[in-house]
């Protein structure tokens, strides 16, 4: 075996929880900031509001990424359309798995060709240790 | 109702983060040292530099030995999970006590053919529990 242990840790955690947001329009919202050395433990997603009837059988989707990092934006990187199941409510998660080594950095949601007649409803909650 | 319930918590949790190993030849590498009592309640592997695996008959598995058990090479990730063809993080939630002993969280390669040396980095989430 060889041998090729770390001694990098650390025992910090955060929570953070975003408002809840309306999603009015096609766009990437910005939800919840996140500092430099930022690893992401656990991305949850609650629909309060979901897209109704009249998106089904459309294009639109709704997906979950993040901005920054000195990388160009990922808008699905957490949770694609297909895990983010935007025509239900309810809670989705994902396991995180992203570091912000390089610079801070937003969890964004994006929504595109979005036909439902309301607007979705949603609040984020991101968990994250600082760790260099 | 029958009452079982549990009067064992903690609120203790650490995320280990391993170095960025090469994996320069097929073998066993112990990359996080978890302590006695340590519950393992998630693992990431980050591969950044993928296998260039030339017959893709290789493979790159996640596991731990200690414990007083003998060791699972791929307890954590089956090479299925792990991907090493592919560069990215990939993630599970598969938990483990290490109630016995302390342990290592180890990357195993097997017959890998890469012309290039695979670079990945470990990280470990885990709380002591008694």
């Amino acid at each position: 075996m060889i041998i090729s242990l770390t001694s990098k840790s650390d025992d910090n955690l955060r929570v953070t929880r975003s408002g809840a947001v309306t999603l009015s329009a096609d766009e990437t919202y910005a939800l919840v900031k996140v500092p430099m050395n930022a690893f992401i433990l656990g991305v949850w997603l609650h629909k309060t509001t979901a897209f109704d009837a009249a998106d089904e059988g459309t294009s639109g989707t709704l997906t979950l990424g993040f901005i920054g990092n000195g990388e160009d934006a990922d808008v699905d990187y957490f949770m694609s359309d297909e895990t983010v199941d935007s025509d239900a409510t309810g809670i989705v998660t994902h396991d995180g798995g992203k570091h912000f080594s390089a610079a801070g950095g937003y969890i964004t949601i994006t929504r595109t060709i979005n036909d439902s007649t309301v607007s979705p409803v949603v609040q984020v909650f991101v968990a994250y240790t600082v760790i260099s | 109702m029958v009452n079982v319930l549990a009067n064992r918590a903690a609120d203790n949790f650490r995320l280990m983060r391993s170095g960025k190993i090469t994996l320069s030849a097929d073998e066993t590498y112990a990359a996080v040292k978890v302590p006695k009592k340590a519950f393992v309640v998630g693992v990431w592997l980050e591969v950044l530099t993928a296998f260039d695996d030339q017959d893709n008959d290789g493979s790159l598995t996640v596991g731990f030995t200690g414990n007083n058990e003998d060791a699972d090479p791929d307890y954590f990730m089956a090479d299925a999970v792990s991907l090493p063809l592919v560069t990215g993080m990939k993630e599970v939630t598969k938990g483990k006590w290490f109630g016995d002993a302390s342990g290592l969280i180890t990357l195993t390669s097997v017959a890998n053919d890469s012309v290039v040396a695979p670079v990945v980095r470990v990280w470990v989430m885990y709380s002591v529990i008694h």
